[in-house]
């Protein structure tokens, strides 16, 4: 590809790279998405942020299983995680934005996906306790929020603020 | 067209640089696919966190992924898989280079998009840098691809390296922009609570690293050291200084946190700015 073509290509390529980058909303943002559907199924209109303006807190998810008796059993850490650091250190210690996902409207599937993972691996590893006062009755998503002291100040050992995000009763 | 953007995206260059580059995306490429194996169980399988189906009509499915096609099996993820790392492989040995980036963008576009929740922007970055990779003439030196073809190509048109180092510029200016709308940035202390979140946390920072004053100089340094990478990386004159410091800002985090592969992938882009001249003078000097 030679001569117009190419710096036309060039010019479709600079502009997959930079619309993405601009919060311009509308007809005109619509239109580029047309333009560059392709790309936006392979992955590649993305907009750059390395980092969020704001440092998201320490926080992680945790699943927790409720039983008859009202008591409560981890089921974590899952595969992959470590004790302590829940999701965020699956994937060969991976960054995992399970924080920010839960957050966002566009990913409600993920909080029932994962509670059903966590008793898919809870029955896994122990087969016959899914019956009797043991049996989990709902399994909750739970974030443990983690305070930072203030800059200057040392770090104390915090008891963590817990909140449940989301629960699910577990079927018969 | 005007003559800048002739000399810019069409003036031949010495594609040493790119083919180093080239080397190093290869060995990412590897790693992560090697990394992808370890935590395939809970991160892709079918019977890991998402179950095929509900991926499949979950908010993803209109995102591209060969895996929708193939049957809903640990085999057929292990076979992505192993494409991915293949052609990580040939692309560092540069056998059939442009084929090789054209698979592993396919068989890393797979996998990303079946778990999208465990990406960060290295992933983003591989996938872009593999997609111009396609593109480029970075199988020209040190490759199979060049040793098998005799008389060497000429060196051809830049382009996809010119757009390589535009969207790695980009990306830093834009971080660092956004980055500048946040009052812990703009404060000083982003470095306080990002060396604090527990799930990314290598190492603990010395007392004497954790004052006040050295946060405010990391916060800042880190905020420089990205403007500098959006806009002085284009000058001869400050290039250097600005490399430097990128350099220090990802090995700095590579020290103290955990992020996968990113800073890695972040270092190895940076190749991309060294003019290919003296790239091709330090991988001989390396040799000799």
């Amino acid at each position: 590809m030679n001569g117009p073509w190419l710096d036309a290509l060039i010019l479709y390529l600079i502009g997959l790279f930079l619309v993405p980058n601009f919060r311009a909303g509308g007809v005109p943002r619509r239109l580029a998405e047309v333009i560059y559907q392709p790309f936006i199924r392979l992955g590649l209109w993305y907009r750059w942020s390395m980092y969020a303006p704001e440092v998201p807190e320490a926080t992680r998810l945790g699943l927790t299983g409720i039983v008859k008796d009202d008591g409560s059993f981890e089921i974590v850490p899952l595969p992959g995680c470590d004790e302590g650091a829940g999701f965020g250190k699956a994937r060969g210690l991976r960054f995992i934005a399970w924080q920010w996902a839960l957050c966002d409207p566009m990913t409600d599937f993920l909080k029932p996906a994962l509670c059903d993972y966590a008793l898919r691996l809870w029955r896994r590893r122990s087969p016959a306790a899914g019956r009797g006062p043991g049996r989990p009755v709902a399994v909750e998503v739970r974030v443990y929020r983690y305070p930072s002291p203030a800059p200057g100040q040392r770090d104390e050992p915090a008891e963590p603020e817990v909140r449940t995000v989301f629960s699910r009763a577990v079927e018969e | 067209m005007p003559g800048w953007w002739h000399e810019l995206f069409h003036a031949p260059v010495d594609p040493s640089s790119l083919a180093l580059f080239r080397v190093l995306l290869g060995g990412l490429i590897v790693a992560n696919a090697t990394l992808y194996a370890r935590d395939a169980r809970a991160l892709l399988d079918p019977d890991g966190m998402f179950s095929f189906g509900a991926w499949k009509n979950g908010p993803d499915r209109h995102l591209f992924s060969v895996l929708r096609w193939l049957p809903a099996s640990r085999r057929s993820v292990t076979a992505v898989i192993a494409v991915y790392g293949a052609a990580g492989a040939c692309l560092a040995v540069g056998w059939g280079t442009r084929w090789a980036a054209a698979a592993a963008l396919l068989a890393g576009v797979s996998l990303n998009h079946r778990n999208r929740y465990v990406l960060h922007s290295g992933d983003a970055l591989l996938r872009v840098m593999t997609l111009l990779m396609i593109f480029s003439d970075a199988g020209a030196v040190w490759s199979i691809d060049a040793a098998a073809s005799r008389p060497a190509a000429a060196a051809g048109s830049p382009w996809a390296l010119r757009l390589m180092q535009l969207q790695l510029a980009l990306l830093y200016l834009q971080t660092a922009l956004y980055k500048l709308k946040g009052r812990t940035w703009r404060q000083g202390t982003a470095s306080h609570y990002a060396t604090r979140l527990r799930a990314h946390r290598r190492r603990r920072l010395p007392d004497w690293l954790d004052g006040v004053v050295a946060h405010r100089a990391a916060t800042h340094g880190a905020l420089a050291a990205e403007l500098a990478g959006g806009t002085l990386v284009w000058f001869d004159r400050t290039r250097l200084l600005a490399i430097g410091g990128l350099v220090a800002l990802h090995l700095s985090l590579q020290l103290l946190m955990r992020l996968h592969l990113f800073q890695w992938t972040m270092l190895a882009s940076l190749v991309l700015f060294f003019p290919g001249e003296t790239t091709a003078r330090l991988v001989e000097l390396l040799w000799s």
